[in-house]
């Protein structure tokens, strides 16, 4: 169907002309010329707000990590914060993250507004930071998934790569999800990437995925829209190894010598 | 047809809204826009270290450069927004200001079973808060 403003338009364009050349009748004339346009083309069906190559993609990068039982990577984040005049300021980190399922993950990270590390061994989470001679340390549930929860919600971590470290990335990542699209070819540090974005809610999302056999995350950038200034965290992730021969050890915190455990503040709710 | 193409639609709408909580929204700022965002620490002025610095002589300019920050953020933060400053830092910061950074040089010390830094005669209590080491100006006793 025509769009009903198009059909007006030409109907006062008709008009127009009309009423140039014969006054007395323009009002007449318009009306039937407006009504002697043809009838309508069908226009193509709108796009699905969820475009299923979008989403197949997504599942494709979920399939490789649900796949690897232990895995590495580089994760460089740009994360903006608002300073007290409204104006954006960027905070770079960067963390080493080792994963292996179900129960076990370590973290280092360093940079503007969090150098510290961080233990999970299937029962303690433990948080050090570097240089200092105090750590943090809290029970943690049994499996990644729960405790990646726990230290975003009670906690109040920031973990923009949580979903790829999950037991199933694309069921959470999906959820709340509005729209989906592939927004074309990419490349992140030279690797050829697919770029796609999401929308929910609260925050509009893009992942960038490589492209051929190994479909995995290279890129993510969040925009929280809702958020005072509408602040963008970007994460750019390389150096993957889905066969990293991480010690178990690693993954175990131990103090060192003269380390006390201080406070790990929870959220106030 | 058309009509079952719109429902079909609507339901997809219906259906991708209905979890509570958006993961993605969730997972990178801080735990979440999803329950409240906030800054994991206020920027008085500027955050130029000749700024900062300025801004941090004199209590009472803390206290009300903390104050005002710490005001339009949601509650959920964990404890009072920190002040960034730049060293070395010659007053006496309020007892229960939050630091990022201590002004050195400070040496840890044991106060009754409690872990305190000592930096010439002001007493930090260090805790973690949102993924990073902080510490409260305290008077222990």
């Amino acid at each position: 169907m025509k769009h009903p403003v198009l059909v007006r338009m030409r109907g006062m364009l008709v008009a127009a002309v009309l009423l140039c050349l014969v006054p007395g009748l323009a009002l007449a004339q318009a009306k039937t010329a407006a009504k002697a346009t043809p009838p309508p083309e069908p226009t193509p069906a709108p796009p699905p707000a969820l475009e299923p190559e979008a989403l197949a993609q997504l599942k494709a990068m979920s399939d490789v990590l649900k796949g690897a039982g232990s895995f590495s990577f580089k994760a460089a984040t740009d994360r903006e914060q608002p300073s007290a005049n409204g104006q954006m300021l960027d905070f770079f980190n960067v963390s080493k993250i080792s994963v292996s399922r179900p129960d076990k993950v370590r973290v280092d990270t360093k940079g503007d507004l969090h150098d510290a590390s961080l233990w999970y061994d299937g029962k303690t989470v433990t948080i050090f930071a570097a240089k200092s001679a105090f750590y943090g340390q809290a029970p943690a549930p049994p499996t990644i998934d729960e405790t990646v929860v726990m230290l975003m919600d009670r906690f109040q971590m920031p973990f923009p790569v949580a979903g790829f470290l999950l037991k199933d990335p694309y069921a959470k990542m999906m959820e709340g999800v509005k729209t989906a699209f592939d927004a074309g070819d990419s490349e992140v540090d030279g690797v050829a990437c697919r770029h796609l974005a999401f929308s929910e809610e609260e925050a509009d999302w893009q992942v960038w995925i490589e492209k051929g056999g190994k479909p995995l995350p290279r890129r993510i950038a969040v925009t929280y829209k809702k958020a005072p200034g509408a602040p963008r965290v970007v994460t750019t992730l390389s150096e993957w190894n889905l066969s990293p021969a991480t010690p178990a050890g690693d993954f175990v915190f131990t103090p060192p010598a003269g380390a006390t455990k201080v406070d790990w503040k929870t959220a106030q709710k | 047809m058309k009509k079952r193409t719109v429902t079909a639609l609507l339901a997809l709408a219906l259906l991708a809204s209905s979890p509570a909580r958006a993961w993605v929204a969730a997972g990178g700022y801080h735990g979440g826009v999803a329950v409240g965002y906030h800054p994991p620490c206020c920027y008085h002025g500027g955050y130029s270290g000749a700024a900062v610095a300025g801004a941090a002589i004199g209590g009472a300019m803390v206290g009300a450069a903390v104050a005002s920050a710490a005001a339009p953020a949601p509650v959920y933060y964990a404890s009072p927004a920190p002040v960034y400053y730049a060293a070395p830092v010659t007053y006496t910061p309020a007892v229960g200001t939050v630091v990022a950074s201590l002004p050195g040089p400070c040496s840890s010390i044991s106060i009754n079973g409690v872990s305190y830094m000592n930096c010439s005669g002001v007493f930090y209590l260090p805790f973690y808060s949102s993924g990073a080491l902080m510490y409260q100006v305290a008077n222990p006793q």
